[in-house]
């Protein structure tokens, strides 16, 4: 189904969109992925809907499983490129790694925090408290997160050292792994809570067992405001190397992130055949709003690397600062940009 | 005829008690026995053999390379007690490590192809086999060992017609045991990395909350378990015909 789909917009899109005669060279653009995700939204319409093969770009979708993992593929150049956090890179960067942001994907830290409704009873939390009354109130109570030193824990962190908390002493934080495992231990009532991205916290809400309090989606979080999540990362051996791969790449991401924010209809039936199982009401929340928070431009900005900075400093030993230039390199998304202009 | 009939007849019940559990109260965590079939129906037009044959594909690989070498380096090192008192204890301190931590090195060293998980299943079945001949050799009468040197064998007849033979169940349990281990070890490592295999299909299956898709990959897993095991006992009768099986 997901073939069809793809192969009926490529159709449409390339008798739109390609000048008559012109030819491209299929190219192999490897994928290094951290699982499904929600947040992977631009490269998912990019793919499902074609973008990516109109540009002459067959997509080698591999999930290695972790952001660790993403990024070794990406460094040791079997990966072209992989959707990860930016904090990663800069973290990465600071380390002399060989890796660089090339261009935004999700524009909002896409997970909540999440609690059961005995803990949101416990705690006395309301959803309309302030952000700093609800981080106080989550003393005490044991939170699920995927691992340590993932991007669920580097929330919840941030979150407590923000508000003046020690977060090893105001919560209990517990890794699960997998989002299935944290769900099932969230249901058997093991935590009081979770840290996860979605379809984790809509499916909670929908099975009435609990409710996101703390939502980044919601801009209740003034430090993670202006903070891109997932951005495509490469390697500056691979911009090297395949320079037009990667131009191609961008302007099938530019076409895309157009055609996501234009077409929500068509996106949703695209993004659907990634997520043929989850529950009907569950993907109908969770494709809008991320659909919403899906990068409108693949051009990553200096304000969005600083603010990024600004907030892996609320809880670094060590603080960070990362040049533009050694962190992202803008030229192929900016150019692509740019054609599209003329 | 009786025994097949309890085990039909347990079958049945625990197929039963979970197709009512799935249906009646929770399908969600458990799914059910139903939806399992109709979803490895979906999947045989869909790519499934594909999948099995990664898997298995990975796995014969893999124990191409680690059965020859763990077999020959237990081998040398039952042989040679000087090298085998320098290198045993590095051996186990590798042996010790759990591959899967190495999973971002592996990516960063192999890539993403089948490399990885072929290395994976060849690091697994080596020391597999490495132990279980080492143990061999360190068997062998060392009496019987001299008597061959008095009787004036060379190195190669005393390998051909006393190592090699009293080794052999040995080396044959240790394939015994690799078999399943590789396959596991196959599955894990495409739960790591992976774009086809049936370790994909479980991780996929987890990822997106899809538990009817998860034991529909681990009931293929556990067919392929079986037939593997039936290979392994295949092989066991076939080389070791001169000893009654366990």
């Amino acid at each position: 189904m997901r073939q069809t789909f793809a192969a009926l917009l490529v159709a449409t899109a390339t008798l739109a969109g390609m000048p008559a005669g012109a030819e491209q060279k299929t190219e192999k653009l490897t994928v290094a992925t951290g699982g499904d995700g929600m947040h992977y939204f631009p490269m998912y319409v990019a793919r499902g809907g074609g973008f990516f093969a109109q540009e002459g770009i067959e997509v080698d979708w591999v999930n290695v499983g972790s952001g660790t993992r993403q990024a070794a593929s990406v460094m040791g150049g079997s990966a072209d490129v992989s959707p990860l956090a930016l904090f990663h890179v800069v973290k990465a960067n600071k380390e002399g790694a060989n890796m660089i942001a090339i261009a935004s994907l999700f524009d909002v830290y896409g997970m909540s925090v999440v609690l059961s409704n005995e803990a949101i009873e416990k705690s006395g939390i309301k959803l309309d408290m302030s952000v700093d009354e609800k981080v106080s109130r989550l003393k005490g109570l044991s939170l699920g997160i995927s691992s340590p030193g993932s991007s669920t824990d580097a929330l919840i962190r941030s979150l407590l050292i923000a508000r003046g908390h020690n977060p090893d002493q105001t919560v209990n934080l517990q890794p699960f792994g997998a989002g299935t495992s944290i769900l099932a231990a969230f249901e058997k009532k093991l935590t009081d809570g979770l840290v996860y991205v979605a379809p984790i916290p809509e499916t909670v809400e929908q099975r009435g067992l609990g409710r996101s309090v703390i939502n980044p989606f919601l801009g209740e979080v003034p430090e993670l405001n202006g903070v891109p999540y997932v951005i495509l990362a490469s390697s500056r051996e691979t911009l090297e190397k395949k320079p037009e791969l990667i131009l191609r790449s961008m302007r099938a991401l530019k076409k895309a992130m157009a055609f996501a924010h234009a077409n929500p209809r068509e996106t949703a039936k695209i993004l659907r055949t990634y997520f043929p199982d989850l529950d009907q009401a569950v993907f109908d929340t969770v494709s809008e709003t991320y659909r919403g928070a899906s990068a409108k431009s693949p051009v990553l900005t200096r304000e969005q690397l600083d603010r990024t900075v600004s907030w892996m400093n609320l809880t670094a030993k060590t603080p960070y600062s990362a040049k533009f230039e050694d962190v992202i390199e803008d030229g192929p998304a900016l150019k692509a940009m740019a054609e599209a202009s003329n | 005829m009786a025994v097949a009939g309890w085990r039909v007849a347990l079958c049945a019940a625990v197929f039963g008690a979970w197709e009512w559990y799935g249906q009646a109260v929770d399908a969600t965590w458990f799914s059910a026995p139903s939806l399992i079939a109709a979803r490895l129906v979906q999947w045989a037009g869909d790519g499934l053999a594909g999948h099995v044959a990664v898997t298995l594909g990975e796995m014969a690989t893999g124990l191409a390379v680690g059965v020859p070498l763990g077999t020959a380096l237990g081998l040398f090192l039952g042989r040679a007690p000087v090298a085998s008192v320098i290198l045993r204890p590095i051996i186990f301190a590798l042996y010790s490590v759990p591959l899967v931590t190495l999973a971002p090195l592996f990516i960063f060293w192999f890539g993403l192809g089948m490399l990885p998980k072929i290395i994976l299943v060849a690091i697994v079945t080596f020391f597999l086999l490495f132990f279980t001949t080492f143990a061999g050799v360190q068997t062998i009468d060392r009496d019987l060992v001299s008597s061959f040197r008095l009787m004036g064998a060379t190195d190669g007849e005393l390998f051909r017609k006393l190592i090699a033979p009293a080794c052999t169940a040995w080396i044959i349990s240790g394939l015994r045991l690799a078999l399943p281990y590789s396959l596991i070890a196959a599955t894990v490592g495409e739960m790591l990395l992976a774009r086809e295999g049936l370790g994909y299909l479980l991780m996929y299956a987890s990822q997106q909350i899809d538990m009817t898709g998860m034991f529909a990959a681990l009931v293929v897993l556990m067919i392929a378990g079986v037939a593997v095991g039936e290979l392994a006992n295949l092989a066991e009768r076939r080389l070791l015909r001169w000893r009654t099986s366990p």
